[in-house]
């Protein structure tokens, strides 16, 4: 409930308020959080061009790739 | 194929229907999903990397494009025919480096598919422009359909030759609603009767008018494609004769190695063609058999060296004629160049259609010009129709619209409006 309502960026008692009276409040999206991913994205994406231009450098990339591509999916899930 | 797009705000809303349906729990439609530019390949985190993305562009209000493309019903094509539209009707909008989900549905009896691209750039964070998307989809859907065999429809903003512009079928289709007017009084009712019938002959006029005046340009077009293709023809001959003088040095048969060589070309295309004839020109026909003076001219020998150097030295040739050869089928199709590879074959075809289309054409303009001919004098069919829309009362006006048509209605539109205006010039109806 607590981190619920952090993510909301409410406090607790408001958002308990809020969710008793109709719908749970919506999940806060900041811009800093769309830049983070987008960021994050375009380097993997880069990565991956990368290694798929030169294939010897794919083994030594491929420990970053999975790397940023777990970070971004626990982002985005 | 027809395709038709929108814009709109939120990517999640519109992804969660085409994966999850309305009801969320429709997984069973989707054939196949495919994402391009996205960093994950799961279609279930597309939503959120495009609006990350989109973020960041703060004008973009509708970053969200969608795009459907559906197939005819008798068309049953594999996923691979369906990406390959998807590709080049993106490529054709220049949407090649956004971020786009595919995702193709199985739920109806045609096969059809979803588009979500991104309208903000990755990289650039600019926004595309959808000015004439329409346009150019249809184009590329007109030129996709000829080259898979797949069902040619009549597109109304891009038409191929051989296709017609077609009729507005569902707006016909809504002026047949019920006239919910109460009936008319028979009097009355032969007036609005009268009436329809003045306004249908002076539409006629128009329509005649208008298909004359599209004859004229039509003429004029095919003159100007005339001219092109004479003057291109003239060019393929010169480059042919050039070609063949090329040849006749290099071969011992140089009307089969031209014969071989047009094979190859219409085949593999002008680059391969005389890439062979460069590298491995025996493999036209023999070549023509050449003697080199020994010993002081006692003796002779068959040196094939010099004949490979004259097939070397006919690769310009080859270029110019290849050239020569493709502008002539554009211009003989009234295609664009470079568009589309094509054989002898439809070549053939896209000319037989051109001109049943044209024939077909003359004969409808024929046929109305015969019936126009029994039609009385212009301005008196526009007094007539003058006359018998001032006799109507408005509610018999409306009635008279809702039966004609849009078109009829629009003359009526028109003879309303000039009547308004000679009573408010203070003339009487028997002027009109």
């Amino acid at each position: 409930m607590r981190g619920s309502a952090y993510a909301t960026g409410r406090p607790l008692a408001r958002f308990i308020r809020e969710a008793a009276l109709g719908h749970a409040p919506r999940t806060l999206r900041l811009q800093t959080h769309n830049d983070i991913v987008h960021a994050l994205a375009s380097a993997l994406r880069q990565l991956e061009a990368a290694a798929a231009r030169a294939p010897s450098a794919e083994p030594a990339t491929a420990p970053a790739r999975a790397t940023l591509r777990d970070l971004l999916t626990r982002l985005v899930s | 194929m027809i395709a038709n797009s929108r814009t709109c705000r939120q990517f999640h809303g519109l992804i969660r229907y085409l994966l999850h349906g309305r009801s969320g729990e429709e997984h069973e439609r989707v054939a196949w999903t495919e994402c391009r530019n996205l960093a994950l390949d799961d279609a279930e985190h597309t939503a959120t990397l495009m609006r990350a993305t989109a973020a960041q562009n703060h004008r973009v209000e509708l970053p969200v494009y969608h795009l459907i493309l559906a197939f005819d019903p008798s068309d049953l094509p594999d996923a691979a025919t369906m990406r390959q539209v998807a590709q080049r009707v993106l490529d054709e909008l220049r949407l090649t480096e956004h971020q786009t989900l595919t995702v193709a549905h199985r739920d109806r009896a045609h096969a059809h598919l979803h588009i979500v691209a991104n309208r903000v750039h990755p990289e650039t964070h600019r926004a595309w422009d959808r000015w004439r998307d329409h346009t150019i989809a249809e184009r590329a859907l007109r030129i996709l359909e000829r080259q898979l065999g797949l069902r040619e429809v009549d597109g109304r903003l891009h038409q191929l030759p051989g296709h017609d512009l077609p009729p507005l079928k569902a707006r016909a289709h809504r002026r047949e609603a019920p006239d919910p007017v109460e009936p008319l009084a028979p009097d009355r009712r032969r007036v609005v009767d009268e009436a329809a019938r003045r306004l249908i002959d002076f539409d006629l006029l128009r329509h005649v008018g208008r298909l004359e005046l599209e004859s004229q340009r039509r003429l004029a077009e095919e003159g100007a494609r005339q001219a092109r293709c004479l003057r291109t023809e003239r060019e393929l001959d010169a480059a042919s004769q050039a070609m063949y003088r090329a040849l006749d040095r290099a071969y011992a048969r140089p009307l089969e190695a031209l014969r071989r060589f047009d094979e190859v070309l219409y085949r593999d295309g002008p680059a391969a063609a005389t890439r062979r004839l460069r590298d491995d020109p025996t493999s036209y026909v023999e070549l023509r058999p050449y003697a080199r003076a020994a010993y002081m001219g006692l003796w002779h020998k068959t040196d094939d060296n010099i004949a490979l150097g004259y097939a070397r030295t006919a690769v310009p040739a080859a270029q110019e004629y290849a050239l020569a050869i493709e502008r002539h089928r554009t211009a003989v199709r009234g295609l664009e160049p470079g568009l589309t590879r094509t054989t002898y074959d439809d070549d053939a075809r896209a000319v037989a259609e051109h001109a049943a289309h044209r024939a077909r054409f003359e004969r409808e303009m024929a046929r109305l010009r015969r019936v126009r001919e029994h039609l009385p004098h212009p301005d008196i069919l526009r007094k007539r129709a003058r006359t018998a829309v001032y006799a109507l009362n408005p509610r018999e006006l409306a009635q008279l619209n809702r039966s004609l048509g849009p078109a009829v209605g629009r003359v009526i539109e028109l003879l309303a409006h000039r009547v308004v205006r000679e009573i408010a010039l203070g003339r009487d109806q028997h002027s009109a």
